[in-house]
């Protein structure tokens, strides 16, 4: 049912709290289905079965689970635990904020972001109609359903850290092009995001080793008064960059 | 399904009070009190020649303390069989008859064991793949260790010591014995008494645990309290000023500065932490998960014990 990690440094408990708690909050786990009962629980993930009470117990007070004595415990309505998610949501939220702080975001940029994600719907629609690559795509809506960790960095292997990015589209949260790019890029994409100005930070690292497709990025900042890490060579100009392929070595800055 | 006649309530554990045992002029068990109550994991931890066996041994009556008692259920345990029936001890020296096989150690745990489970004792035989009409003497060490394993857990105990038994099992063993402590917990409220060097094994199972250091348990926790309790902080510190006034406003266990970025070990809540730190506003901080290891240094630095040198 879940999967512990070992090296995990929380305690057990905690982690199967946590990912108990993200199955049912997905639906992973129908309301009303019934959990399996502690010691099998216990017997299947090898663990003490006080620590699997332990965690039962810590779902229930948090409203996911309810318990019929002699017949178990059972996944609760959304209702039940909904306020208990949201609040746990928002200090992740805090979390992320005080990172985007630290890695010096404006505030601004934050904020679109929400108005971003908050009209996602027509931006998924754009944006699935324009899929011209081989190999995975993932666009623009994705930024959208991850507000706080917008880490995209299509990569190549030798990519250390994080890439960042802020995406911003005025005109058209539609219309937000992809990055193609090359087979060889595990993980996220990044993609193209047209930002006519952008007065707070635009970082953004688009690369792949082999970008057989054309990266298509247009930040475009003309007044950039924070910083613009930006990856992407462009021979003209600060203006719409097009960019091809970067060299495997090339860090993240140019 | 009771084993065992229940029990009161209070005294549902084995209680240990000023314990002591001395081997000629060496103190190999100093003045220890403790309780390990019923239904949950205890695990030990000691470095060799920390008095782990012997400690288990005396728990398990087969060792006579000189001064002090050793309680199982509220009633002494040395030289006295009803009461030492409820106890299994595994030993990491894995005393088996000389040509024998399984099944005559089963035939003589049975004697001391009202509830020995011969028939679980052959099937289990069976899964871990040890023939049970084979020489004991033939099997290898890790097999060795696995009957010794499932000799205790179809002893069907209540409290069951074991010294050190996962140290000797491989990954896939392991699984399985922690897999059978898990519902045996649960079918019959077996109690398991873990001595181990094994932190990370131990920190899984435990739910208290005990440190147990020249003869003497440095202390014994509930393993949760203590990873609540304290954690490892890395910040930027740039001026004498802020040093000072974390060391004032936090309970700083330890110390370690590299440059301008100082890790503490700090006592208190993470919310408390994570509170203080928002409003000292540091150029970086970051919060680390504290692993049983890296508690148990911290609180025994604090003892002026330099248990770096002697955890492995």
């Amino acid at each position: 049912m879940i999967l512990l990690d070992y090296r995990d440094k929380r305690p057990i408990y905690e982690q199967m709290v946590d990912k108990l708690e993200r199955l049912i909050a997905s639906g992973g786990l129908e309301q009303g289905s019934k959990m399996p009962s502690v010691r099998s629980l216990a017997v299947e993930l090898a663990v003490n079965p006080n620590t699997v009470q332990r965690a039962y117990t810590l779902l229930e007070q948090e409203g996911y689970l309810y318990t019929i004595t002699g017949r178990g415990s059972f996944v609760a309505p959304e209702r039940e635990w909904r306020d208990g998610q949201r609040r746990r949501v928002l200090a992740e939220w805090v979390a992320m904020t005080r990172k985007a702080r630290d890695a010096g975001l404006a505030q601004q940029a934050l904020g679109d972001l929400l108005d971003q994600v908050y009209s996602r719907d027509t931006a998924e629609k754009e944006a699935s109609r324009s899929q011209e690559s081989p190999g995975k795509l993932e666009e623009a809506s994705r930024s959208q359903e991850s507000p706080g960790k917008l880490e995209e960095a299509s990569r190549g292997q030798e990519s250390p850290g994080k890439l960042e990015e802020v995406s911003r589209s005025q005109e058209s949260p539609g219309k937000l092009e992809e990055a193609s790019r090359s087979q060889e890029s595990p993980g996220k994409l990044e993609e193209a995001s047209r930002s006519q100005e952008s007065p707070s930070k635009l970082e953004e690292a688009s690369r792949g080793q082999e970008s057989p497709g054309k990266l298509k990025e247009a930040s475009r900042s003309q007044e950039s008064p924070g910083k613009l890490e930006e990856v992407s060579r462009s021979q003209e100009s600060p203006g719409k960059l097009k960019e091809a392929s970067l060299s495997a070595g090339l860090s993240g800055k140019v | 399904m009771l084993f065992h006649p229940a029990v009161r309530k209070e005294a549902a554990m084995i209680e240990v009070t000023g314990l002591q045992k001395n081997y000629e002029n060496i103190k190999a068990i100093d003045q220890i009190t403790a309780r390990i109550e019923e239904g949950h994991v205890f695990g030990l931890i000691g470095t060799n020649g920390a008095g782990k066996s012997t400690f288990l041994r005396l728990l398990c009556g087969v060792l006579k303390a000189d001064r002090g008692q050793v309680l199982v259920d509220g009633e002494r345990v040395y030289d006295n069989p009803s009461v030492k029936a409820k106890c299994f001890y595994i030993s990491d020296e894995m005393y088996f008859f000389k040509n024998g096989t399984p099944w005559d150690m089963a035939r003589l745990y049975e004697t001391y064991y009202p509830f020995f489970d011969r028939k679980r004792f052959g099937e289990m035989l069976v899964k871990f793949g040890l023939d049970p009409g084979r020489r004991i003497d033939t099997f290898s060490k890790g097999m060795k260790k696995q009957l010794a394993a499932l000799c205790g857990i179809c002893a069907g105990t209540k409290y069951l010591l074991c010294d050190e038994t996962f140290d000797g099992l491989d990954p896939v063993m392991r699984q399985a014995v922690k897999v059978l402590f898990a519902r045996e917990m649960e079918e019959r409220g077996l109690t398991p008494i873990i001595a181990s060097h094994n932190l990370r094994e131990l920190e899984d199972i435990c739910e208290y645990v005990g440190l147990l250091h020249r003869g003497g348990i440095l202390f014994a926790r509930d393993l949760d309290d203590m990873k609540l309790n304290l954690h490892k902080v890395q910040c930027v510190v740039k001026t004498q000023a802020t040093l000072e006034h974390i060391r004032k406003n936090l309970q700083v266990v330890t110390m370690d500065q590299r440059g301008t970025l100082y890790t503490f070990t700090i006592r208190g809540t993470r919310e408390a932490l994570v509170e203080y730190m928002e409003l000292l506003n540091p150029v970086f901080y970051e919060l680390l998960p504290l692993s049983l290891e890296e508690i148990f240094i911290s609180e025994t630095e604090v003892n002026g014990y330099d248990i770096k040198a002697l955890i492995s």
